[in-house]
């Protein structure tokens, strides 16, 4: 009956509120359900019109409102139309009298569309409790003579805009007659002119706003607010103790005009020094430097004074050597030793915590006071350049159980060489299958096919794991659903409800490998041949060390397994095998092991590949089964041998490639583009993983971000065709900032690097691709790629005059705004130790080496650099060519001083 | 709808000239007296400044996308063991910060032992952005004088989505507390220059800690010795406060599940965990699931309870040793008492504190949703021993379309073939399906 009264009147357009005054709790529960029905039919999308349409008026729409006020709990209330305003005057005179809702204030509190004049009309009638943050948010867009309409404006509610954070720096308003739109600063002056609020107060509550946690604009804003009261040194005298608090304050803007009136009080009697020191600490480590020189400025004024402890206040000052700006430090290092006493020992303890990270110039201007000349701790040099260890060492699977929990998460990718476990050990896990176990696989296969069919693409899943392992896995299923058919039912009905029909993709027996997968294609059906064949030999190429390397005696273990069962070796399995052994000295370590082989080539290859023969005395029939030990042992002599030999060369196979620069300009800036290519290009088609197909794809297609890695994991020891795939890639389109997709790659790229990089490196696509890093606009780029070079100097293992040469040829080409250089070594590379130091200093002069005649942008700072370097490496020499570009540069006013400096030292 | 709880204070903390006044509230309130502490600070300055850093943590949300806007939650406040402890979360519950007035930082009554909420407000904070150096403040943990106020209508209410993240939070953080290890210890200097290889903007990837020669700094290659470090960017929130430390240490939870900074103050401690990453709360965590299994008598658990109450501290070996228990059923006591909410965890002294958090009991233990699926699967009849032995369980668990999990437990490997396990391998928790096993062994 109600429910038909309701729908009635709202469809007449009649009078709802005497309908709604006669409503009981009750009655408005069971309307409850009444009116959802009526709202949900309001919108409808229309096919015809492509569109939704609304299929009530406005009148119509409010009243639905109206009853939604009055019927609704907070819970189920939503307004229908934007128009409709419940603080309203119609509400105020027509329901709120009658009903307020128990939840009104708080929806109007939160909901915050509401002109203030309304929410004190509201509240004065009792019908709205206001917090202060709505009374603070409406003044602030309030228009016009709304400030003065009320007494508890200007007495009480005003002072909520220095309390809540608004919108008021964004906004202006009519406020007084003359009818000018002001700036609320504007505003704020002028009721301060005309005494409408206390000028005393009004400094205060701003002053106080710098440490309420406002953001970044709004602080910004009240400084301003604060500036334009342009107060008085007595006012800054009376408010010091609140100034002083202030400089807590997190944003730079108000620190800074705060550092400017303590400046200008400084000297006054009243300046109550003992208070401000105590916040020296926070000024002394503040990122921007006009923080830190202002503060210097006033400790210098304080320290002049008589009365003051000259050595306590030096103690605060020394603070200051923190910061890593060598100007700063010296301006430190001027007031230590024109205040300071070289007899101070505390002093002097003090500033050796500092002593490390000084510059050059700055020790000897405070020579007398160092303790130490040298405090380095040295740190240990590694020049390990073994991958094999304990940690790493990934365990061997034998039980059913076992394999059945790697299979289990293989599909989620935890681990990159988690596929290459599959292949291996699927094979055994069919043989150890029961119809008393099978069942276990059910959920195994369920997953895999909801990875696989998913429209989504799984996170951290690739596209082995999305579709190549799902095509293997469901053949697999199939095969043991038929041996098998009452144990995996549950299995076969999920799958027959999941109606998957054609998504159903199983492997094609194919050698098709010319894709960047392609190889891990081959794996995958070597796997299938040796389920089919019930063969239970390990693949010779499965890791036995995280991420991809192989202990060299579990490989001829396992070849010998092979030849022990009659089984075939797989020329890819063997290829990339012999490429995932560390290339290190084991000589006569492996020779007894080594003649138990049969196969007489694969024996001289390994004879050769662990040191025992040389290359040039061995017979080689099959060049594919050498290839890839000659090119991961990387010696020049042996591979021109058998380049010479094949009549060929290698450049494909081991990623050499040359670069050419092209100069493009477009309307606003120039920038450089960088190709990769082969300059003496033959075609060789090697059987294998280094067919010609699968090669081309790996330098022309793209790779799936989250299989870049496996595949580049294959060749450990030789991934400069990736590699140069990579920088070419990203930077073929231009030097300018890459888009954030080639971001994600690059970084991939370098955390291969990073795991790839254990032994000297002679082609270039390593050291571009970590320069590439080094100069990337991201953070983590750039942290990841110095922690390379960090590593690669400790296994000393790095040409760093060929990266600063690198580095020179992009820098002069306009690659990277050179300060992304010069700040990365200072905040990260410099003063890491002496001996890196040494390598800083190479990779400097190498970059200068290979610099234009014309100095660049920002190069003045390198020289500094490379200044400061050299003092504390005084004997490192020089070559002609740096020595060259310097006298040519000199020609420069701004860069002869410190050319001169370099050059005298 | 989100549950709403609401606070009810009797009135606004506040912070007048001399006393930092804060109004509590509890749900469950244990003791008679209405005010907790009343007392002096020795070092105001350093408790303020701390207090407005845990307020940014509470104010934070480190979610890719936050669902909702960030309030200004209480945090809990515990008086006992002669130390005042301040804690809450950041809204994503993946930063933890824990403020503690130590003994040494106070000259005051402990009035009664007790924890409760405390109403944080921006006019408080404001003020306590006003206190320097020189100031002299007292501290008031409740209202001394009960019945200020004459009629039950002058309450402060407050209302703000019920912290259920928080109660889980910080069960799971006491006991990744209890895991941690110090690992390094810095000077201020040392911090300082620490924090200068902060990255800049949000960062996805891990960072780690390190230590080179004699300096520390975040890197993020991965080495021996490292601290692991997820959503590094958190650890802005504690630069404001660097400038002031004595020095600062850090912890690893043993599995790497959480980090720890320990900020040290004339006074007072700042402590300030991580949890593994940006993206993760340590509410999901469920380090504590495997530990809430074991049922106890209720009786016992009262006991307890009242016996650390007195004590103020649990040490779950002493009490073995001195009540002739079985340590490991101490230590799962120690899991429930914490999973309850009733204990804190301090990494200096490697102590449980008492600290009931001031919910309601079955409200605490209403928030296990693995816990409570574990329980529906068995009273579905959903889980099947399939074999037991003093080594080994292999169990059978109906998952969903009927599909059967593999449970496989051998001390303390616990396995199965779900995706949740199938993902995490067991370092977010454990799987509905190994709790039930567990539960039924």
């Amino acid at each position: 009956m109600l429910t038909t009264e309701l729908e009635s009147i709202i469809k007449n357009e009649e009078e709802i509120i005497p309908f709604l005054k006669t409503l009981s709790p009750k009655d408005k529960k069971e309307l409850w359900s009444q009116l959802r029905r009526i709202k949900k039919g309001v919108y409808e999308f229309s096919e015809e019109q492509g569109r939704r349409i609304c299929h009530y008026n406005d009148a119509q729409l409010l009243l639905i409102d109206v009853a939604s006020f009055v019927i609704c709990e907070k819970k189920n209330f939503s307004r229908i139309t934007y128009k409709t305003d419940f603080g309203s005057e119609f509400f105020e005179n027509e329901i709120l009298p009658w009903y307020v809702p128990s939840w009104y204030s708080d929806y109007i509190n939160n909901e915050k569309k509401i002109s203030y004049d309304r929410v004190l009309q509201l509240s004065k009638k009792g019908f709205l409790k206001p917090t202060t943050s709505l009374i603070a948010d409406c003044l602030a867009i309030v228009w016009d003579d709304d400030l003065f309409n009320y007494p508890e404006t200007l007495k009480e509610h005003i002072w909520y805009l220095f309390q809540e954070e608004t919108i008021i720096s964004q906004r202006y308003s009519y406020v007084f007659d003359d009818r000018k739109n002001r700036r609320w600063i504007d505003i704020f002056t002028k009721l301060v002119e005309e005494n409408h609020i206390e000028r005393e107060k009004v400094i205060t509550h701003t002053i106080l706003t710098f440490t309420s946690g406002f953001n970044k604009t709004n602080t910004g804003w009240f400084t301003d607010l604060l500036l334009s009261l342009e107060i008085t040194k007595e006012e800054i005298l009376l408010h010091q103790e609140e100034i002083f608090t202030a400089l807590n304050t997190q944003h730079s803007k108000p620190i800074n005009t705060l550092l400017k009136y303590i400046k200008s009080i400084v000297s006054e009697e009243e300046f109550q020094i003992d208070l401000f020191i105590q916040y020296a600490g926070i000024l002394f480590v503040s990122e921007t430097k006009a923080v830190v020189n202002t503060a210097l400025q006033i400790f210098e004024k304080i320290i002049q004074q008589p009365t003051t402890d000259k050595s306590d206040l030096l103690k605060i000052i020394t603070e200051g050597l923190i910061q890593t700006d060598e100007k700063i430090q010296l301006k430190v290092a001027k007031l230590i030793v024109k205040y300071g006493d070289p007899l101070d020992e505390p002093l002097k303890d003090q500033i050796s915590i500092y002593h490390e990270s000084l510059f050059f110039s700055v020790k000897e201007v405070l020579s007398s006071f160092l303790i130490h000349e040298e405090t380095y701790e040295e740190i240990e040099e590694k020049n390990c350049i073994s991958v094999l260890f304990d940690e790493n060492e990934i365990p061997v699977y034998s039980t059913f159980d076992e394999i059945l929990f790697l299979i289990a998460q293989v599909i989620e990718n935890n681990e990159v060489y988690h596929v290459e476990l599959l292949l291996n050990y699927l094979p055994k896990l069919d043989q150890l299958i029961t119809n008393e176990n099978v069942s276990k696989l059910e959920p195994v296969f369920k997953r895999v096919l909801e990875v696989h069919t998913s429209r989504t693409w799984t996170k951290n899943v690739g596209a082995l794991e999305k579709y190549y392992i799902p095509n293997y896995l469901n053949e697999y299923a199939d095969i043991l659903m038929e041996r098998y058919p009452n144990e995996l039912q549950k299995y076969k009905q999920f799958r027959n409800k999941k109606n998957i029909g054609d998504e159903l993709k199983y492997l094609k027996e194919t050698g098709r490998i010319n894709f960047p997968l392609g190889v891990y294609y081959q794996l995958i059906l070597y796997s299938r041949q040796l389920l089919k064949e019930n063969q239970k030999v390990d693949f010779l190429s499965t890791p036995t060390h995280a991420p991809c390397w192989i202990a060299p005696q579990v490989l001829i273990d396992r070849i010998i397994s092979f030849e022990e069962k009659g089984v075939a070796i797989n020329l890819i399995d063997f290829q990339i095998a012999i490429g995932r052994i560390p290339v290190q000295d084991f000589k006569g370590k492996l020779t007894s092991l080594i003649q138990k082989i049969n196969h007489q080539e694969i024996k001289e290859v390994l004879n050769y590949h662990f040191s025992e023969k040389a290359l040039q005395t061995l017979t080689i029939d099959h060049p594919e089964l050498w290839l890839q030990s000659v090119i991961s042992r990387n010696i020049q002599d042996e591979i021109t041998f058998l380049e010479n030999k094949l009549n060929t060369n290698f450049d494909i196979e081991r990623g050499v490639f040359k670069r050419k620069f092209k100069s493009e300009f477009a309307s606003s800036y120039n920038y450089t583009k960088v190709k990769f290519f082969l300059e003496n290009e033959v075609i060789n088609d090697f059987n294998g993983i280094f067919k010609r197909d699968y090669l081309s794809s790996l330098f022309h297609e793209n790779i799936h971000h989250n299989d870049d890695m496996k595949v580049l994991l294959l060749q450990p020891n030789n991934p400069n065709i990736l590699l140069s795939k990579a920088f070419h890639s990203f930077y073929f389109g231009g030097t300018i900032l890459p888009e954030v997709p080639e971001q994600t790659f690059e970084l991939d790229y370098l955390k291969g690097l990073e795991k790839v990089w254990y032994k000297e490196e002679t082609n270039d696509a390593p050291y571009c691709v970590l320069m590439g890093g080094i100069l990337n606009p991201g953070n983590v780029h750039r942290d990841l790629s110095v922690e390379i070079w960090l590593n690669v100097n400790d296994k000393g293992i790095f040409d760093n005059k060929r990266f600063g040469a690198i580095i020179g040829e992009f820098q002069a080409r306009g690659y990277a705004p050179v300060k992304r250089l010069t700040d990365l070594i200072v905040k990260r590379m410099l003063n890491i130790s002496k001996k890196h130091n040494e390598n800083l200093l190479e990779v400097l002069v190498g970059m200068v080496e290979n610099m234009p005649s014309t100095p660049i942008r920002g190069i003045k700072k390198v020289l500094e650099l490379i200044k400061e370097l050299k003092t504390s490496h005084s004997n490192y020499l020089l070559s002609d060519r740096f020595k060259e570009t310097l006298e040519v540069w000199k020609e420069n006013k701004g860069l002869k001083s410190v050319i001169n400096s370099i050059l005298e030292i | 709808m989100e549950e709403q709880l609401n606070y009810c204070y009797q009135q606004k903390s506040d912070l007048n000239s001399e006393t930092i006044f804060l109004s509590q509230f509890s749900e469950i309130h244990k003791g008679t007296s209405s005010c907790l502490f009343w007392g002096k600070l020795k070092y105001p300055y350093y408790l303020s400044r701390c207090l407005i850093t845990l307020s940014n943590v509470v104010k934070s949300s480190f979610n890719l996308s936050p669902f909702q806007i960030a309030l200004l939650k209480d945090p809990i406040v515990t008086v006992g063991n002669q130390q005042i402890r301040f804690e809450g979360f950041s809204h994503c519950v993946g930063v933890y910060a824990r403020v503690d007035v130590l003994e040494d930082g106070l000259d005051g009554e402990v009035l009664e032992y007790g924890t409760t909420n405390v109403d944080f407000n921006q006019e408080l904070i404001t003020a306590l952005g006003k206190v320097n150096r020189n100031d002299q403040l007292s501290l008031s943990v409740g209202k001394k004088e009960v019945g200020f106020h004459q009629d039950g209508e002058s309450f402060i209410e407050r209302k703000v989505p019920l912290p259920t993240k928080w109660i889980k939070g910080l069960s799971t953080v006491q006991l990744y507390f209890s895991q941690s290890n110090p690992i390094f210890t810095l000077t201020k200097v040392q911090a300082l220059q620490l924090f200068k290889t902060l990255p800049v903007g949000k960062v996805k990837e891990d960072y780690y800690l390190s230590k080179k020669g004699n300096r520390y700094s975040f890197t993020i290659r991965k080495e021996k010795d490292t601290i692991t470090i997820g959503g590094i960017h958190r650890l802005k929130l504690l630069q404001p406060l660097l400038p002031l430390i004595k020095e600062m240490s850090v912890y690893e939870q043993e599995e790497k599940q959480s980090v720890t900074f320990v900020l040290v103050f004339e006074g007072v401690k700042f402590n300030f965990s991580l949890s593994r990453n940006y993206y993760r709360g340590f509410s999901g965590e469920g380090a504590l699931l495997d530990g809430l299994l074991d049922t106890f008598p209720e009786k016992l658990i009262k006991a307890f309870d009242s016996f650390t109450y007195t004590n103020q501290t649990f040490n779950p070996t002493l009490l073995a040793v001195d009540k002739d228990l079985d340590l490991s059923k101490v230590e799962n006591l120690t899991n429930v008492l914490a999973g309850m909410g009733l204990l804190g965890y301090d990494l200096e002294t490697r102590n449980f504190y008492y600290r009931r958090l001031p919910f309601k009991l079955n409200r605490i233990l209403s928030l296990n949703p693995r816990l409570k699926g574990a329980e529906k699967l068995i009273e579905e009849g959903k889980v099947k021993i399939l074999s037991q032995n003093e080594y080994e369980t292999k169990a059978e668990v109906e998952g969903s379309g009927g599909i059967q999990h593999y449970v496989l437990i051998q001390g303390e490997n616990k396995k199965c073939t779900c995706t949740w396990y199938s993902k995490n391998q067991g370092t977010r928790g454990l799987c509905k399906h190994i709790l039930a096993v567990l539960k039924l062994k």
